[in-house]
């Protein structure tokens, strides 16, 4: 506060950069509730999306229990070397509030029976059963991928969004209010100076 | 001429070393592997069972040690077998060397390391560990393809260039056709050596074509689960069974497996699968179903033990009953280990 000169265009560029700071503040706020709102509805559908994806992988690994123990696990191995394939996804950009978050298109990674690439002959249904589960899981994955990533980023910019309304309301607004209450109560004691002064001056003349 | 009396009589003796379905129930008691594994140490699975032990631990090693045991025994057979009963079962066991060759095409087409590709094999048959090892350490598919050529096992002209091609590649053929041609060209082999008319090749032949049946109908029963039907249905169709071409055709025409399992009617599979649909009702999972179906094959080939004790029933009998046990025991094993309850286990069992 010692640094600030107790200048009229001090003053006003103070009141202006308080009022900015208001301002900011304010639209730090909404964006903070949109993101807030985004943030909850985005966490409900993903938590609802979690728990399908467990209750779907604990009923594959169990599926899965089935085949190792009747299939044994060289008959799953030899199978998985069969069915191998690369998924390529495809990404977009959105933007949300400046926040730059991944879309992924949804793509279709569960496969008829004869499209996997083993024979029907040499593989019992409980392999087909575990490759579909896994199949659905990965999906599931890949669609609950972005929106995890989305959470992870909009939490981010929360705490990031609340931090700079705490910096302007806890340190840049009472810093600024403050500057400008010491400036104004110097401007007003140079003021009642100035009139103290010449009131002195014209008391002087007028015994003159 | 083989000597049937002989061979027979030390199946008889091995037979005798199979477990009885009461210590399947004992065993279905335990809620530990630890107490599994005690009391698989004083059966005759005690020897395999301990070597696995020093380097596995839990079910892992009880899967380990079942199947050392299942090959060693397979050996021992062999071992007793002279002449045509050798050849007669090296051709029942022959289905393990074509799983093996799949299994070793498919792992080259996917560039799998050697050692990862022999974790999928099962050295069971004619194809031992090393051939198996040398297999898969080739350079690639072609050399491969030779080998096996040069130990006999020549491969049709249109597996080899369909594997060559997808080799070369992959995206001018679908693997799923080289496993189908492989998979025809095997049964196809099957069955024309099995076109001699002397009492073993006809129970060898009982035993193939309703193996043929059963994969047959579990190939239909699969499309028609998935709703599908591809375009060449013909060729997931192996011939050589009992069934005609034109009831897989019916079945794939079927909507749903309720629907499909009737036109089964007047097949050795009818009553199983009768039940099976009803299972498969409660469940909605196809793999109950075709338990039922495994039952039925397994339940023939063992039943052949007691068919004719001078020919190589027996040897068919002792064969899939000591699988049937391999296969018990493991589940058995992995039951317990993942607490399934003991009346899930017991369901899928094969008591023979």
């Amino acid at each position: 506060m010692e640094h600030v000169s107790p200048t009229r265009m001090n003053l006003l560029a103070k009141k202006g950069q308080l009022k900015i700071a208001l301002q900011g503040a304010n639209l730090l706020k909404k964006k903070r509730d949109a993101l807030m709102e985004e943030f909850i509805k985005e966490a409900r559908s993903l938590a609802d999306s979690r728990d399908q994806l467990n209750r779907d992988l604990q009923k594959g690994i169990s599926v899965l229990i089935v085949a190792l123990a009747v299939d044994g696990f060289h008959k799953i191995r030899s199978t998985s070397f069969a069915c191998q394939r690369d998924l390529y996804v495809k990404l977009t950009e959105k933007n949300i509030w400046g926040i730059k978050v991944a879309e992924v298109e949804k793509i279709q990674v569960k496969r008829r029976v004869y499209d996997r690439g083993y024979s029907l002959v040499s593989t019992s249904s409980r392999i087909d059963e575990v490759a579909l589960s896994f199949e659905e899981i990965v999906e599931q994955v890949i669609d609950i991928a972005p929106t995890e990533v989305k959470i992870k980023r909009l939490g981010e910019e929360i705490q990031k969004t609340s931090r700079r309304i705490s910096a302007l309301e806890q340190k840049l607004i009472p810093s600024l209010g403050k500057d400008i209450g010491f400036i104004q109560e110097v401007l007003s004691e140079r003021e009642r100076e100035d009139i103290y002064r010449l009131k002195k001056i014209k008391k002087k003349r007028g015994k003159e | 001429m083989s000597n049937y009396e002989y061979l027979n009589t030390r199946i008889r003796a091995m037979y005798s070393q199979l477990l009885a379905n009461e210590y399947y129930r004992e065993l279905l008691s335990l809620k530990e592997v630890s107490l599994l594994i005690d009391s698989l140490l004083n059966s005759p699975y005690a020897v395999d069972l301990s070597n696995a032990l020093a380097t596995y631990s839990g079910h892992v090693a009880i899967n380990k040690a079942l199947r050392e045991n299942l090959s060693k025994n397979v050996q021992k057979l062999l071992s007793y077998a002279e002449d045509k009963a050798a050849y007669w079962i090296k051709l029942l066991l022959s289905k393990w060397d074509a799983y093996n060759i799949k299994t070793i095409i498919r792992g080259k087409l996917r560039h799998q390391f050697p050692e990862d590709i022999l974790y999928g094999v099962v050295p069971m048959a004619n194809l031992k560990d090393v051939h198996l090892k040398e297999l898969a350490e080739q350079e690639d598919i072609g050399e491969s393809i030779d080998l096996l050529t040069t130990w006999g096992y020549s491969l049709d002209s249109r597996i080899r260039k369909a594997v060559i091609d997808f080799y070369n590649d992959q995206e001018s053929i679908h693997i799923v056709e080289i496993e189908n041609l492989i998979d025809r060209a095997y049964y196809k082999d099957l069955v024309e050596r099995l076109k001699e008319k002397d009492k073993n090749a006809i129970f060898v032949e009982q035993i193939v074509r309703s193996e043929i049946d059963y994969l047959n109908i579990l190939t239909s029963f699969k499309l028609v689960y998935d709703k599908s039907r591809p375009k060449e249905s013909e060729l997931f169709f192996i011939r050589g069974g009992y069934l005609k071409e034109s009831l897989f055709e019916s079945i794939l025409a079927c909507q749903t497996l309720e629907e499909a399992s009737s036109l089964l009617e007047g097949t050795e599979f009818f009553s199983s699968v009768e039940k099976g649909v009803l299972y498969f009702a409660k469940s909605g999972r196809l793999y109950v179903m075709e338990r039922f179906l495994e039952g039925v094959l397994i339940k023939k080939a063992c039943s052949m033990f007691r068919v004719d004790p001078l020919s190589i029933s027996v040897a068919i009998g002792y064969l899939w009953k000591k699988y049937n046990e391999v296969i018990n025991l493991r589940f058995i094993a992995w039951g317990i280990k993942y607490g399934m309850p003991a009346n899930i286990i017991k369901g899928e069992l094969i008591f023979v």
